[in-house]
């Protein structure tokens, strides 16, 4: 069978029904040391067939039918692949999201993706790797054949990013925990769902997760209405962390076993910056699900077990929910964790009954300072109430409506000890994670955050499922819009799924991390400000429009942040000798557009001399060029383009009037008269440039008289000639007679070489040396130098 | 008949030889002079095969005949083959100047296709046509180091250029075998610049489009060192397979499906050319021996000899390597040995 296969960025998204619009072979990525990072494979082949990944053996139910096998080489081995499932967007397209386990599949027809991850780890030395993504087929008990191969090459930058734990970039996504139990049909709070809470943490902690969600009262978003959707349903309720029951006696008493485990493993994987209480505060709906308090009109509901009747039921006064709420406060201060507690709203709307409840709370909490956070998308309480609470997180529309406003709010909030993020939920459609958001925009979270000046980003949901949310995770729509409740899909080892609109959020908060870097190490903030800009858009024309929208135009090419991020980390977080090192490795990874820039940070810093540029850059990322080649790593077409790369650093030397100092030996190379054979020619001229001779290329069909006259206007220490044809090789012969009857003894060394020239024709004809490669010439020619100077 | 037949139909040696221009010599005319004839190509296939007589006729070999038909600047010289000055085609839009040419229309073409009439016709040996390759024609359009470097950074206009390239060495193919042609060797020398991946994806697919709409013997040579690619070449739907004389052919033998027949590998230069006879038999007779026990071996040189080398230089060659006594010493262990 005929495979096609193509290579995409991270950032691409394979809708079901569609080819991809351009296919290429090969692919470049450029990343720092610690860095996660992704690229795709598309497949398409011509009859039904089954895909394995790696070295799977697999075969389907179908029996030994048509196989493809998929294999990713190289890299250090770095490098692992796994099918994309396909989920429904609300118009019913199946697009790729979830990175599946199985490494097998059966593809009837059309196109599918594979993600290939890696990170290069922080003690890597490599400069530059190749994967190599290969696929083999066979058919009933024929040997596997190879179809084909895509390369992929992987330019290491030599700084190491920190991990995202470590980076500035703080990410709240609220965790819901008995929904994480649900599609195992595990008990909240049991080992088995906290073995699932474990796994879930360590997927969020991999994001750099900072915050402890808290859910302290039963269904505190049951204003969600989960309950009146009956197609493809989700279950939105959330227990109390807190068991609560009354003793015999009467008296309340709270089990805190559950949430003292939960904050242990959260802190267990380094999720310890801050503790967010919900369902304190400005609970939603109590009108239709109802309030069980009497005398209380934030509609909370904690379910409390009678030891006297042996039944459940729920506080209903004031006075009890004052108990509860106290206790819950209580423990956390004796737990030493209180410093780090927020009571968290959830889009409050209602100032006046806000501002009852925090008098409640406040009461509860007695000499303790209580901190609100809330997460805000209502103009009139953030005018009433923003400047009153401890932290607060915008929505978009909130934000871009007034950013300047926004910056001032943040810098007041920072001087109480406070801080100011932004979040998307259902709204907008612009920059959010929806499954019909530009995948990049998942990406792009980062980098507007960094524009808007702003610590991190919230969300409402990192996962919240349907009923079989790897079918369908379609709800409510309009209203909500497919993508918008998870970020990572139930395994069926109890262990998440990751999402590429996940990977590619994390990606986004690396590059916020290197660009808070890159500030750190220097750059003005108007400097990055301005770049941002030039790819984010104008501040002044972000606004807000009607209907929960907003308007950014923003450059959707991913590429266009990485080289802008990449520039700014090669000129700020790479030192001197490693600007030398970038030079070299640009050669070998055929930069010719990046180059100039490295050649110009290298000029830049005064403790690099201009011999070293030459040496210890140009002409050492040639000689490893060249070393791949006799490795066989690179072809003669790689060797050309990295000599072409070479040239372009040479040319940006020369424009900026730099010359290289110190004596090199001269070389003017020709192919003779009558002859057109250039690529022998053109190997010696990059050997030998690489090797660090001065090389005068004359071309193809030069006469005996041009280049003698050439050897004379650039004082030439050695003249190379080659003649592919018999017809054409005396042209050597004249050169060399002419050569003799005009100067005076400190001619030139004449070498020559090419198919038609033997050794004891070069003797006949007078020659200094015959060299039958590339590689022999230069060893012909240090060697007749050194002698000539003994 | 299929070749490996023809080569074992009698007891003795068979020999192919790839001429150059030596042709030229002996009659006096020049290279042009002989192209823009078939008369004069029918009149110098006999002059060669009288005065090196060998299984196989052949014309003056016309390896410039696509770029001298798409109009390319080429050098003429009078006793060499001509080469192509300047590589006009440099993107894809240059491409889409040039149509690929007609072969009875086109050119000096139609003058080719009546030539290899005319000398099918006159003899009973096959006739054996060498046509350059596909990706060889390529490197001749765009220049050898504009297609190599566009293979790392426009690889879909190397794919166009192909796509013409190929279409053009297909058409010819078909028309020569239609004019008479029994044998059609496709040379393929450029293509040892490239890896083994690159081999498979961008000169195999052409070469079987090719070989798959002929159905004389066909055969491919490549020049220089093909260690790397020889199974690649091998899975090409060939015939025959040619190799330079830097190959083991001892090693490379045993590489070969018994049902493709390896011609080679007396080297041009240093043995034809600069030797004296007596060496040359010697060192035929030689390679004979080696190959002694392989029936899909073919004497041949191991490119294009040199244009200067001595007649009695290639009688040598020819006469030790087609001679009944050489070839029952040679052929004495045919049929046992690694088969």
């Amino acid at each position: 069978m005929h495979l096609e296969m193509t290579l995409q960025d991270s950032s691409f998204r394979h809708r079901l029904d569609s080819a991809p619009l351009n296919s290429p072979r090969s692919l470049r990525l450029e990343v720092v040391r610690g860095e996660l990072f992704a690229f795709q494979v598309l497949i398409l082949g011509d009859a039904p067939f089954q895909c394995t990944l790696d070295q799977s053996r697999q075969i389907d139910w179908r029996g030994l039918t048509e196989r493809v096998r998929i294999e990713v080489a190289g890299a250090d081995g770095l490098l692992a692949a796994s099918f994309l499932g396909y989920v429904a967007r609300d118009d019913g397209v199946l697009v790729a999201d979830p990175i599946l386990q199985d490494r097998s599949q059966w593809i009837a027809d059309g196109w599918r993706a594979i993600w290939v991850e890696g990170r290069i780890p922080a003690d890597s030395e490599a400069r530059t790797l190749r994967a190599v993504v290969t696929s083999y087929g066979a058919n009933g008990y024929e040997p596997e054949r190879l179809l084909g191969a895509l390369v992929v090459d992987i330019d290491v930058l030599p700084h190491v990013m920190r991990p995202v734990a470590e980076g500035d970039f703080k990410l709240d996504l609220w965790q819901h925990p008995s929904s994480w139990a649900r599609p195992y049909g595990l008990e909240p709070w049991s080992d088995q769902h906290f073995a699932v809470i474990d796994t879930m943490l360590g997927e969020l902690a991999s994001l750099g997760q900072r915050v402890v969600s808290l859910v302290v009262t039963d269904f505190p978003w049951a204003g969600q209405r989960c309950y009146q959707v009956v197609e493809n349903p989700s279950n939105l309720f959330e227990y109390n962390i807190v068991g609560v029951r009354r003793n015999v006696a009467g008296e309340l008493a709270c089990d805190f076993s559950a949430l003292d485990r939960y904050v242990q493993l959260c802190f267990r994987h380094g999720i310890d910056e801050e503790i967010d209480l919900f369902g304190l505060v400005g609970n939603w709906d109590a009108i239709s699900f109802g309030n069980p308090l009497d005398d209380y009109r934030d509609p909370l509901r904690v379910a409390c077990f009678d030891e006297a009747t042996r039944s459940w039921g729920f506080l209903h006064t004031r006075e009890e929910l004052r108990e509860y709420v106290t206790r819950l406060f209580e423990h956390l201060v004796a737990a030493g964790l209180w410093d780090r507690v927020r009571v968290t709203s959830d889009e409050p709307g209602n100032v006046e009954l806000f501002q009852e409840a925090e008098q409640f709370l406040v009461s509860c909490a007695g000499d303790l300072p209580l901190r609100l956070k809330c997460a805000v998308h209502d103009q009139e309480f953030l005018r009433e109430y923003g400047t009153r609470v401890h932290d607060i997180s915008l929505n978009t529309c909130d934000l871009v409506q007034d950013l300047e406003g926004a910056e001032q709010l943040r810098a007041d909030m920072r001087a109480r000890g406070g801080d100011m993020d932004w979040y998307s939920c259902c709204f907008p459609i612009a920059l959010n994670i929806f499954l019909e958001s530009p995948l990049v925009e998942s990406r792009l979270i980062g980098w507007f955050t960094r524009f808007w000046g702003l610590s991190g980003f919230l969300r409402w949901a990192f996962a919240i499922w349907t009923s079989d949310p790897l079918a369908d995770v379609r709800y409510k729509f309009p209203k909500w819009h497919a993508g918008d409740m998870l970020f990572v899909y139930p395994g069926a080892d109890m262990r998440p799924l990751p999402s590429i609109r996940e990977r590619n959020l994390l990606f986004g908060i690396q590059d916020f991390n290197l660009l808070a870097d890159v500030e750190r190490a220097g750059a003005g903030s108007v400097e990055i400000e301005r770049a941002l800009g030039g790819l984010l858009g104008s501040k002044k024309d972000m606004r807000r429009l009607p209907e929960r929208q907003v308007a950014l135009d923003f450059e959707t090419d991913i590429t266009t942040y990485l080289t802008l991020r990449n520039d700014l980390v090669k000129r700020y977080l790479i030192s001197a000798d490693k600007r030398l090192e970038m030079i070299a490795a640009s050669i070998v990874s055929m930069r010719e557009d990046e180059i100039g820039g490295y050649i110009q940070a290298a000029l830049d810093e005064p403790s690099i001399a201009m011999q070293d540029i030459f040496i210890d850059g140009l002409q050492e990322g040639m000689r490893r060029a060249i070393e791949r080649y006799d490795r066989k790593e690179y072809d003669i077409p790689e060797l050309i383009v990295c000599a072409d790369t070479l040239h372009r650093g040479l040319r940006v030397l020369s424009d900026t009037g730099v010359q290289r100092v110190g004596s090199r030996e001269r070389v003017v190379l020709a192919v003779v008269e009558g002859d057109v054979h250039e690529v022998g020619k053109n190997i010696v001229r990059i050997m030998l440039e690489s090797a660090g001779f001065d090389v005068i290329d004359l071309g193809v069909n030069r006469t005996a008289a041009e280049i003698l006259e050439a050897a004379k206007s650039h004082g030439a220490d050695v003249i190379g000639m080659s003649s592919m044809m018999t017809t054409t090789r005396d042209h050597m012969s004249e050169l060399i007679s002419q050569l003799d009857n005009s100067t005076d003894g400190s001619r030139p060394l004449v070498v020559v070489g090419g198919g038609s020239i033997t050794p004891s024709y070069a003797d006949e004809i007078g020659a200094d040396g015959y060299a039958p490669s590339a590689p022999e010439t230069i060893r012909l020619l240090s060697r007749l130098l050194q002698e000539r100077a003994q | 008949m299929r070749l490996l037949d023809y080569i074992n139909g009698e007891p003795r040696g068979y020999f192919l030889p790839d001429m150059g221009t030596n042709g030229l010599f002996l009659t006096g005319y020049t290279a042009y002079e002989v192209y823009e004839d078939p008369r004069k190509q029918l009149e110098l296939a006999r002059v060669m095969d009288e005065t090196f007589p060998a299984d196989f006729v052949y014309t003056l070999c016309d390896g410039a005949i696509f770029c001298d038909t798409l109009g390319l600047d080429l050098i003429r010289p009078d006793k060499d083959f001509p080469s192509v000055l300047s590589h006009p085609i440099k993107n894809a839009e240059d491409l889409r100047q040039y149509s690929v040419p007609h072969p009875h229309r086109d050119g000096r073409m139609p003058l080719n296709l009546e030539s290899f009439k005319l000398i099918s016709a006159d003899f009973d040996k096959p006739l054996f046509v060498s046509i350059q390759g596909p990706f060889t024609l390529a490197v001749q359009l765009v220049g050898a180091t504009d297609l190599l470097r566009a293979i790392v950074k426009d690889s879909e206009f190397v794919v166009e250029v192909l796509e013409f390239t190929t279409e053009t060495v297909l058409r010819y193919a078909v028309a020569t075998q239609e004019a008479g042609a029994r044998y059609i060797s496709i040379a393929e020398p450029a293509t040892v610049t490239l890896g083994r991946e690159r081999f498979r994806t961008l000169v195999v697919p052409s070469l079987n489009r090719i070989y798959d709409e002929l159905s004389c013997w066909r055969a491919l040579h490549i020049c220089g060192d093909t260690t790397a690619f020889l199974d690649l070449m091998l899975s090409c739907h060939i015939d025959a397979i040619s190799l330079d004389q830097i190959m083991d052919y001892e090693k490379v033998i045993a590489r070969i499906p018994e049902h493709i027949v390896l011609l080679g590998n007396l080297d041009p230069l240093e043995l034809l050319r600069n030797s004296p006879p007596d060496e040359i038999r010697t060192r035929t007779l030689e390679l004979l021996d080696k190959m002694a026990a392989y029936s899909n071996y073919l004497c041949a040189f191991g490119c294009n000899c040199m244009n200067d080398t001595p007649v009695e230089n290639l009688q040598a060659a020819l006469s030790a390597g087609r001679s009944p006594d050489a070839t029952v010493q040679a052929k004495s262990g045919r049929g046992d040995g690694a088969h």
